[in-house]
């Protein structure tokens, strides 16, 4: 049973080549392969895919020299005299030939000797990528607003420069078969538990997986448990975040061709969390954290409360609200599960169209969204007005949630709770809480369960994980991940000198 | 295979809880009669006619319109059934926030109909309880034409800023089950031009409807049982030649009972923090000497009028202010029975301390 295994992971999808005409003669099959032999008697020969290369460089810096020594040149070795690029590998190995091509290398050869070949590493990484790195979904109105993009290089330039330590490591690893992305897994040496980076790379050196699209992807591929709706990393476009989490004892993998890190082990109340909230005094940032944590609960049950007290009981509702609620429900021929169906489902489509639509004709959809669905379906008497806020506001607070992936999950939680609410009210709603609770304990990240300070209960970690300190007490990691060092910074607590101008 | 039968099992398990659980009948709330005011009957055959107001919301867009139903039926039991056969929405009486007893059946006994209401649990402890110097449906009638749905915030605002005692089912359940102390309800009259009005309170002995205080004696009757009564009392000095009124608004009331165990006597000190908002121009109440003088006018009217009060309790042998209970408090050896066939004529007397905290605001 080992043995079979151990042959699927070695196994090859991609076809070999024997020798270097077939390479050649494969390569050649793409239009964007090119082969020119900058002398008039052909010997030399220099191939390359002109799509990953540098071409200035190329065209300044190699065929200049090259034809300045015309004849000179009858070992390959003399090339790194003449060319003045570093990194000329000299090999015969076919299949590092064969990578380098594909890496973005000049392949430089005699035509009459096929065993001997110079690779001139001259890729061009940046080429088609954006330039602008501003955060596109993870705005802040407070701090830097630099986000990763799609390259492997500026995004580990953008960490090495933010967090400028040799503590800092990046274990480079190549996970796909066919297109043999890079990951790199980050941590602070003497600060992160070596259990995560362990686990991190262990799991990322199993994958079996063809091309990799996204850093979105390996965090489904790597996660503990695939079977559930909510995010078990933290996936961030943010640097800050990035940096912030490093420091805090954490694993951040990024991969090239994606413009998300990802960071591991979390608990389920740092997705509530956001960078900004560091940048502001420690009262108003622990506001907008619980603001945030209502907006969530809120968002999960406000329509399932209005199903089960208008469904089963009505004698919870105030005196006063009684009558505007039964008047907006008069002529409403739904049941309230079919009437809060509709209008979620209504808004869940908004978000789609609002996500897909091209940019120019999103305007537009907001008119129709919420003016003429929002106005014409109260007014056609499909739903009630009073529903129509609620659902707003849900839809609203779920968008309080900073991570993406999170306020996802917050959005489809509610559908089961409806349900559950039209069949059975209130218990219902209890019954599925237990579940959501019986659930969230189950999940773990990189190893550590989700709910950490709250289950298992780590002694002071409660407070922490729903308001935000201030930041010079902020002074030791989570110390329930497990960090080799716990504290961070000893600040001064008496700042003020004693005798000065304003000093009294 | 396992994996299988576990999932079939947990299949299985939610069917079975739909279905099991599944039963409860919803109640929409705009298919729902939902009863406001209830109100009791005695009919001359010993029945009961119930008579219930039900909004009607969903008829037109204002609200406002307001349904009565009447049934006669033998026994409290049979009203749900009975009324659902006048409407097309079933009948809800979790939303009770009145219930009204007109003077017939109050005077006859209520025991049976409140001990419904304990057995109940859908109808809450915070609504109103009240007794009628008409018949209910006469009332509730009366109320109709009125066209609002405000007559339990017609007693709350009089029970928290005008003359009547605070009161409601759990406070009502509280006197009437309990021993030493009888209870009472807010009473609700006609005026000339047939609208409902508040009109003192009812006292019960019992369970039956005994003594109709008027609102001067109710207003008394608070200032001694609650403590930030608002209530405002009127005193007429000097009747003789020419009339001097004097009202005053209370503030703050604090009474003090003494219970002379050897002597069986009892002394209410009432103290009280007032503000005047009308006094007779030859007062000046800047002057020290006005000030007492006027002190002493208000404590002495006020002594005579509790006296007054206690004497109308003892003579109708009820006990709404719950001396039984204030003496008890003081006494180990009290008995309910030994204590009450001596209640008529135990001797209470009053010292009223008025604190006049501030004056000539009207209102």
């Amino acid at each position: 049973m080992f043995r079979k295994k151990r042959q699927r992971q070695t196994k090859n999808y991609e076809t070999v080549e024997k020798s270097i005409s077939d390479i050649l003669e494969k390569a050649k099959k793409s239009s964007d392969f090119t082969t020119i032999s900058p002398f008039e008697d052909n010997s030399l020969q220099i191939s390359f895919y002109k799509t990953l290369i540098d071409a200035s460089i190329l065209k300044e810096s190699i065929l200049p020299y090259l034809k300045k020594e015309t004849t000179a040149i009858i070992q390959l070795s003399e090339l790194k005299k003449v060319i003045p690029i570093e990194g000329i590998n000299i090999t015969n190995d076919l299949a590092v030939v064969d990578k380098g091509l594909h890496d973005g290398a000049v392949v430089i050869y005699f035509r009459e000797k096929n065993n001997e070949f110079a690779l001139l590493d001259i890729n061009y990484p940046r080429l088609g990528q954006r330039e602008t790195n501003d955060t596109q979904n993870e705005f802040s109105v407070i701090g830097p607003k630099v986000g990763f993009i799609e390259d492997l290089t500026t995004n580990l330039h953008l960490i090495r420069n933010h967090l400028n330590t040799s503590d800092l490591i990046f274990e480079e690893l190549v996970i796909d078969t066919r297109a043999r992305t890079k990951v790199t897994i980050a941590y602070l040496d003497g600060v992160t538990n070596p259990e995560y980076v362990n686990t991190a790379k262990q799991r990322l050196e199993k994958l079996d997986i063809d091309v990799s699209f996204d850093n979105t992807q390996l965090e489904q591929l790597i996660s503990d448990d695939t079977s559930t709706p909510f995010p078990l990393f933290i996936s961030t476009e943010r640097v800050d975040r990035a940096v912030g989490s490093l420091v805090n004892g954490q694993v951040v993998i990024i991969s090239d061709k994606s413009s998300y890190a990802v960071i591991g082990p979390v608990n389920l109340m740092e997705f509530f969390s956001n960078p900004e909230d560091f940048y502001l005094p420690s009262i108003v940032a622990s506001f907008f954290k619980l603001i945030r944590i209502f907006g969530m609960i809120f968002s999960i049950f406000a329509t399932s409360f209005y199903v089960a007290i208008l469904t089963f009981h009505f004698e919870v509702i105030p005196k006063d609200l009684l009558g505007p609620i039964i008047i907006s429900r008069a002529n409403v021929p739904f049941p309230p599960v079919i009437e809060v169906l509709f209008l979620e489902i209504t808004i869940d489509l908004l978000r789609e169209a609002g996500a897909r639509l091209p940019a120019k004709i999103g305007q537009t959809l907001g008119i129709v969204g919420g003016i003429v669905i929002g106005q014409a379906t109260v007014e056609a008497a499909l739903t009630s007005s009073i529903l129509l806020i609620i659902v707003a506001l849900a839809a609203l607070s779920s968008f309080t949630t900073p991570i993406y992936k999170m306020s996802n999950a917050v959005r489809l939680l509610r559908y089961p709770f409806i349900l559950l609410a039209a069949i059975w009210g209130g218990f219902g709603i209890y019954v599925g809480v237990l579940f959501l609770i019986a659930h969230l304990t189950r999940l773990k990240s990189l190893g550590v369960p989700l709910l950490l300070p709250l289950y298992p209960y780590r002694k002071g970690g409660v407070m922490k994980s729903f308001v935000t300190l201030n930041t010079s007490k902020h002074d030791k990691r989570p110390w329930y991940l497990r960090p080799l060092s716990l504290k961070k910074f000893s600040p001064v607590s008496d700042k003020d000198p004693k005798d000065g101008l304003n000093h009294e | 295979m396992k994996k299988w039968k576990k999932q079939q099992v947990l299949c299985l398990l939610l069917v079975c809880m739909v279905v099991l659980f599944g039963c409860s009948r919803t109640r929409i709330i705009d298919k729902l009669g939902i009863v406001h005011v209830f109100g009791f009957d005695q009919a001359e055959n010993g029945e009961l006619i119930g008579t219930a107001l039900i909004p009607d919301y969903t008829s037109s867009k204002e609200g406002g319109q307001i349904k009565s139903i009447e049934e006669q039926v033998p026994t409290g039991g049979l009203f749900a059934p009975r009324m659902s056969t006048h409407t097309s929405t079933p009948i809800e009486l979790a939303k009770i926030r009145v219930v009204l007893f007109g003077k017939n059946y109050a005077e006859s006994g209520i025991q049976h109909m409140i001990d419904r209401f304990i057995i109940n649990p859908q109808i809450g402890t915070q609504l109103q309880i009240a007794a009628s110097t008409h018949s209910a449906k006469e009332t509730l009638n009366a109320f109709k034409q009125e066209k609002s749905l405000t007559l339990a915030e017609r007693l709350q605002h009089n029970m928290e800023r005008q003359y009547l005692p605070y009161t409601n089912l759990h406070y009502f359940l509280n006197h009437f089950y309990g021993e030493g102390t009888d209870a009472y309800v807010p009473m609700l009259t006609l005026d000339d031009q047939n609208r409902v009005k508040v009109d003192g309170i009812g006292v019960f002995k019992e369970d039956q409807l005994k003594l109709h205080l008027n609102p001067d004696q109710t207003t008394l009757f608070s200032y001694v049982k609650s403590e930030s009564s608002q209530a405002t009392y009127r005193i007429q000095h000097r009747e003789d030649e020419q009339k001097e009124i004097i009202t005053f608004r209370s503030f703050k009331t604090k009474s003090n009972w003494d219970w002379n165990q050897k002597e069986k006597q009892l002394k209410l000190h009432l103290q009280l923090s007032v503000t005047l908002t009308q006094i007779p121009d030859r007062f000046d109440l800047e002057k020290t000497k006005d000030t007492s003088e006027m002190e002493k006018i208000v404590e002495k009217d006020l002594e005579k009028g509790l006296a007054d009060l206690f004497a109308i309790l003892q003579e109708n042998e009820v006990d709404p202010v719950g001396i039984g209970n204030i003496v008890r408090s003081q006494d180990r050896s009290w008995e309910e029975e030994t204590f009450y066939k001596d209640y008529a004529s135990l001797p209470i007397s009053v010292d009223v301390n008025l604190k006049i905290i501030h004056s000539g605001l009207e209102g």
